[in-house]
């Protein structure tokens, strides 16, 4: 088999397939091997290879002959470097990380494992999860151009082939950023539902993470392993995980679609706007119906959510800003440093704003099942030109002081370069979500699309 | 001498030792991190660029009644309720 023809399938298929022997966890670990041999010295998605993969891969080999281990037995999966893997070096991109290696597994590391994963290896990030840069992944659509940030390894992994999955984490857009600049689907689920234990924080009450892949039932499946209560996280909630591959599997009944008529269409890019607008109609054409809107407060809330990021970045790194300043990045140094001056006044009247406009965003979704905006206001941009003020986070960013569940997953192309449409729910409710992304999906087939010169990409190589 | 000018006797006191045992003229200690004149220069733009932002909570009209919200954990099971 070849890389090529792996990506044609999504993770379930490719269990059944080691199920049925048609492939192995060997067979899948050897040629994402081969492809990070073939494409990191380019893309530069991964700081650690685990040197333990094609083991751990043969012991699957003998134990999935014996029946399934776990939902995901024997897929090989990369997480970003601020996940604590046990026994592989977990950096966070930084310097003051370089030779740590944890003795533990984070709760979404350990579950994964649970669920038959093979650990394949650690995904390069802009450093703590901070600053304006993408050191020093490269977008695999083009490599002038940025993979974004802060999970810019795992997008561009997953872009490239050389991770079939992958973890992000997303503080103002981590995940969806670079999943929209890299052309794949990447979830922030809902505030609590997946436990953040052992996973660095960038800013510990914005924070969550989720998985990365190339297609929506991929994310559905590895939320579905990731998320529920934790006991060493006690911000994660007790409500049940729905078996979400079966929610979203179920006929497509045309939903309400809240589309804002303020802020989020008026990005820097207007054509990026446009091609969201056509994977609208696309939603329209399968029965749904779009609510136009006024978002409201989203400047106060963008000035919250900064507010409550500095603060909680600031507290955490602390110790290191007074021992260890210099082997920060400049721009991440700078971030952090300018933490200290923000008036705690400014922090608790953010908080105690977060409390008051929760209830009432909420209260629009009785007029509507989902939010769609783009994911980001333009494509990513050339290597070294820094996204200006907020545009990173400029349609993501809400969403994360609100704690809501949002996707991104790509709907077009401009200038070659991948465009993100961000479905946004209630809170909890990452099915309907899910379950938009998918019929939206199955009508585009953008997964299809592989980077613009795949043969140099994608390893000719065939195993067995 | 006020509780005031005590205070600040003390807090520049406490500057000048740390400034001097890491052997640093012309840092500041602020919260306990150092920061010398070009540091300061340094993140003075972006810095007043964020505060700038800010200002907006300043004008955020809330209900006394209304406590901070630190993790939505509670908030979203209420939301879960809906």
């Amino acid at each position: 088999m070849k890389i090529a023809e792996v990506r044609k399938h999504t993770l379930l298929e490719l269990v059944e397939m080691i199920m049925t022997s048609e492939t192995s966890p060997s067979e899948l670990v050897g040629l994402l091997l081969d492809q990070i041999r073939a494409t990191d010295d380019r893309i530069r998605a991964y700081v650690t290879v685990s040197q333990d993969a094609m083991r751990q891969a043969r012991r699957m080999d003998r134990e999935v002959k014996t029946g399934r281990k776990g939902v995901l037995s024997g897929i090989p999966i990369s997480f970003k470097d601020n996940f604590e893997t046990r026994g592989i070096r977990t950096t966070c991109g930084s310097e003051i990380l370089r030779e740590y290696v944890p003795d533990r597994d984070a709760t979404v590391v350990k579950r994964l494992k649970s669920a038959g994963v093979i650990v394949l290896g650690k995904l390069n990030m802009h450093e703590f999860a901070q600053g304006g840069l993408t050191p020093p992944t490269r977008n695999p659509w083009n490599t002038e151009c940025i993979a974004g940030g802060s999970s810019g390894g795992s997008g561009a992994a997953v872009a490239v082939g050389s991770a079939l999955a992958a973890t992000g984490s997303d503080t103002g857009g981590s995940i969806r950023g670079p999943s929209s600049f890299c052309g794949v689907v990447g979830l922030k689920p809902t505030y609590g539902r997946v436990s953040r234990h052992g996973v660095f924080p960038a800013s510990w009450s914005l924070d969550q993470v989720g998985p990365i892949v190339r297609r929506v039932e991929d994310a559905a499946v590895m939320l579905a392993q990731m998320a529920g209560r934790d006991a060493m996280d006690p911000t994660t909630t007790d409500l049940p995980v729905p078996d979400y591959v079966r929610a979203i599997n179920g006929p497509f009944n045309g939903l309400r679609l809240g589309v804002p008529a303020n802020h989020f269409f008026e990005g820097r890019d207007r054509r990026v706007s446009k091609v969201v607008r056509e994977a609208i109609h696309t939603l329209e054409s399968l029965g749904c119906k779009t609510v136009e809107f006024e978002f409201p407060h989203v400047e106060e809330i963008m000035a919250a959510r900064q507010a409550i990021e500095m603060c909680e970045a600031t507290a955490y790194h602390m110790h290191w800003l007074a021992t260890s300043a210099s082997k920060y990045k400049p721009d991440v140094r700078s971030s952090l440093e300018q933490g200290l001056f923000v008036p705690a006044v400014y922090y608790i009247q953010a908080l105690r704003y977060r409390g008051k406009v929760f209830p009432e965003i909420v209260r629009l979704f009785k007029k509507f099942d989902v939010i769609i905006t783009p994911t980001m206001p333009v494509v990513a941009t050339r290597t070294g030109e820094e996204l200006k003020d907020d545009t990173g986070m400029y349609c993501t960013g809400s969403f994360n002081l609100l704690g809501l569940p949002a996707l991104s997953m790509p709907c077009g192309f401009v200038d070659g370069l991948p465009v993100g449409m961000q479905i946004v729910g209630n809170a909890f409710d990452e099915t309907t979500v899910l379950k938009t992304g998918l019929a939206y999906e199955r009508a585009s087939k953008f997964y299809l699309r592989e980077p613009l010169a795949p043969n140099s990409f994608l390893t000719q190589r065939s195993r067995n | 001498m006020t509780f005031s000018q005590f205070l600040n006797k003390l807090l520049a006191w406490r500057n000048r030792l740390k400034v001097r045992s890491a052997g640093k003229d012309n840092a500041e200690n602020v919260l306990g991190v150092l920061l010398d004149r070009e540091r300061i220069k340094t993140i003075t733009p972006p810095l007043k660029h964020s505060l700038e932002q800010m200002r907006i909570l300043e004008g955020i009209d809330l209900e006394k009644e209304v406590e901070p919200t630190t993790f939505l954990f509670a908030v979203g099971r209420r939301a879960s309720r809906q």
